[in-house]
């Protein structure tokens, strides 16, 4: 089962890369967070820690619902088009996230011995995720697109903090999920400042401050 | 407690704000809050001591409570220079009565977000904390809403987050370590330090990396370091204040954390060598920015990349000398970035420019803030006998004595260009012919003029001999950092 979970989360990364719109982006976010949340459950499953059960409540709640929720609102209220600025196109951003990931899994045996089969592929794929997510920092302009790569490297942290290790400690996972949102709240907040003061939300016109 | 207290005292700092009315009464507040926490703090270290594990959550060894003592100071001299400050801002119609009651509340959100990185045990609840620093300083970064303030907050935002993130891949690898070599469920410092001989070399090594890389992004260590310039140059100057002087160091102080950690796992040269090579990068870094720089805000960012450098160097050399000089250089870089950022943000505000081709004469036209600023870039610059020149001997003593004089060297050559810069830039800020339609004076407020006496004093003072009760601290402090590997 968490196989199939693992791989749709694989799945979920491909499609970010693909992506050529931010509903689109927004849309695979929500994708893997519900994937991330059913792997925690079975998580939960297979070990019977009850906060594991709490654990993927709050990603439904935050990150399938309340967090795309948020940034679904944002980007129909900033009306400035679904482009989010692509700096690679999708197929080219498809084939460096696979060859990245290919990479990752031949590394992963290097740097970490000793893991089974499915502890390996768990251990590339969070790598895979939260490479993707900095690569869409890097390679989409657009604001909001920041903010989802963003999102998309804690997912991949999530999974690797609840595949190789069990989940951290339950205050501190219930406290970087309050930091989580806290933080898609505050720069939610300072895209609307960047668009009504610059008229637009393409990063990489930010240019005044240099030196 | 005391340390409850001093948590305590910040939250009723961040509250009240919000039940009073004139802004005045706000900074009064704040100045009295802020004073009774750094006199907490000093009764604290005088009469008990550090109190190690307080419960389950929170541990002030002598490490905490020599940052949370550097914290206090700088938080009552950023408090102190706040109110005439933004009565200013108030006065000139930039920000308004309800924009200065959101300032002093998040100025205690942030200071309070400060003291828990150092209290709280837990490594996971300290990267939230650190996380929290982040968020807290972001709208006061931002908080003139023009478009460069705007565009450096939200630079800070996302650079700061993705380093953070990255820190916490360290921080689950480290965990992992410890899962599957002990067993152990927990992210405890203390704990984790007791295992940490059992743990894979292989996997704490990477996990030092991200840690450094992670947390050394939010410390200002160069190449991670684009977000700070622009952050300190476009925040209000009590912020930046804030920002260099404290905010960097408690970045640091994460990292030392696990820099302990490390060197118990896998020997004590790994990690060091990694500090060793940031902090000259940041060195070289820094020096060539100065050298080439026209903002005098941006001028002092660049400067606290050179100062982290410098700490990281300390820490990179090691031993107790350099453990030692590294702590007291902590301690001596806020002091004195605190005084030249109050300082030069008095200049800038005066002459209504960052541009030093601009800020001319400011020793004939502000005096009193003139005579500071002189001495802030004597002592910044590393001569003596203010205290960053003996922090700086210090951590040159001990290279020298393991016989390190390459690092040695280079550490004197780019400390020689930078202090050559300084004295370049400073000398037409300072002397240079003042703009003809300026008058002189405009005194700094009472409180202001507080913040750069006290700073001043203890720039001075720490140059000419350390407190017993610091010394204390700081040998204690750099114990726990060079405690022999396997112990």
């Amino acid at each position: 089962m968490s196989q199939i979970l693992t791989v749709g989360l694989l799945f979920s990364v491909f499609l970010m890369a693909g992506s050529k719109r931010l509903r689109a982006l927004l849309r695979a976010f929500r994708f893997q967070s519900l994937m991330l949340a059913f792997l925690t459950a079975s998580f939960a499953l297979s070990s019977g820690d009850w906060d594991l059960w709490v654990i993927t409540g709050m990603i439904l709640i935050i990150k399938v619902w309340l967090i795309p929720r948020h940034l679904d609102k944002i980007t129909a209220e900033m009306s400035s088009g679904e482009n989010m600025g692509l700096v690679l196109n999708p197929p080219m951003s498809v084939i460096i996230v696979t060859v990245f990931g290919w990479f990752i899994y031949i590394f992963s045996d290097s740097v970490i011995g000793g893991m089974s089969g499915g502890a390996r592929l768990n251990f590339s794929i969070s790598f895979l995720a939260i490479f993707t997510g900095f690569f869409l920092m890097v390679f989409r302009l657009k604001a909001l697109a920041q903010i989802i790569g963003l999102l998309v490297m804690e997912n991949g942290v999530f999974m690797l903090a609840s595949s190789i290790s069990g989940g951290m400690p339950f205050i501190v996972e219930i406290a970087v999920f309050f930091d989580l949102f806290v933080l898609v709240v505050v720069a939610g907040v300072f895209v609307y400042k960047i668009k009504g003061l610059f008229t637009h939300m393409d990063v990489s016109r930010l240019t005044r401050l240099k030196g | 407690m005391l340390i409850y207290l001093i948590l305590l005292l910040n939250i009723c700092c961040a509250s009240l704000p919000w039940f009073v009315r004139r802004h005045q009464n706000m900074g009064a507040i704040n100045i009295a809050g802020h004073l009774a926490a750094f006199l907490l703090v000093l009764a604290q270290i005088i009469f008990f001591g550090a109190p190690g594990r307080l419960d389950g959550f929170f541990c002030a060894d002598a490490l905490s409570l020599f940052f949370i003592f550097t914290i206090a100071v700088v938080n009552l001299a950023a408090a102190l220079y706040s109110k005439g400050y933004i009565a200013d801002e108030v006065v000139e119609g930039l920000i308004s009565e309800g924009s200065a009651r959101l300032y002093y509340s998040l100025f205690n959100v942030f200071t309070l977000s400060m003291f828990l990185v150092t209290l709280v045990e837990n490594l996971g609840l300290m990267w939230v904390c650190v996380e929290m620093t982040t968020l807290a300083s972001a709208f006061l970064v931002g908080f003139h809403t023009t478009k460069k303030a705007i565009e450096a907050a939200w630079k800070y935002v996302m650079i700061c987050s993705v380093g953070i993130v990255l820190a916490l891949v360290g921080v689950i690898l480290f965990y992992y370590a410890l899962n599957t070599g002990t067993g152990a469920k927990t992210l405890n410092w203390d704990d984790m330090l007791l295992h940490a001989g059992s743990l894979d070399p292989r996997i704490v090594k990477i996990a030092f990396i991200f840690i450094l890389v992670g947390y050394g992004t939010k410390a200002g260590l160069a190449p991670m370091h684009t977000w700070l310039p622009d952050a300190h140059s476009q925040a209000l100057t009590p912020i930046s204040a804030l920002l260099s002087c404290v905010l960097l160091k408690t970045s640091a102080y994460a990292i030392l954390r696990f820099m302990v950690i490390t060197n118990q796992a896998v020997g004590g040269s790994y990690a060091a060598n990694l500090a060793l090579l940031f902090g000259m990068i940041s060195l070289g870094v820094s020096a060539a920015f100065i050298l080439v720089q026209k903002d005098i805000k941006r001028l002092l960012a660049y400067s606290s990349v050179e100062h982290i450098g410098v700490i990281f160097v300390g820490i990179g050399i090691g031993g107790p000398v350099g453990a030692f000089g590294a702590l007291y250089h902590v301690f001596n870089h806020a002091v004195t970035k605190a005084l030249m950022f109050f300082a030069a943000g008095s200049a800038a505000k005066k002459y209504g420019t960052h541009s030093m081709r601009n800020i001319r004469g400011v020793i004939e036209a502000m005096p009193f803030t003139g005579a500071f600023l002189l001495l802030g870039v004597f002592a910044l610059g590393g001569l003596p006998p203010f205290s960053i020149f003996m922090s700086e001997l210090t951590i040159l003593s001990g290279a020298f004595a393991q016989g390190r004089y390459l690092v040695s060297g280079l550490f004197m050559f780019f400390l020689a260009v930078i202090f050559g810069a300084l004295v370049h830039h400073f000398s037409g800020v300072l002397f240079g012919e003042k703009p003809k339609e300026m008058a002189a004076g405009g005194e700094e407020p009472m409180g202001s003029k507080a913040a750069f006496i006290l700073l001043g004093c203890l720039m001075l003072a720490l140059g000419l001999g350390i407190p017993g009760f610091m010394a204390k601290l700081l040998r204690a402090a750099a114990d726990i950092l060079s405690s022999p590997v396997g112990v």
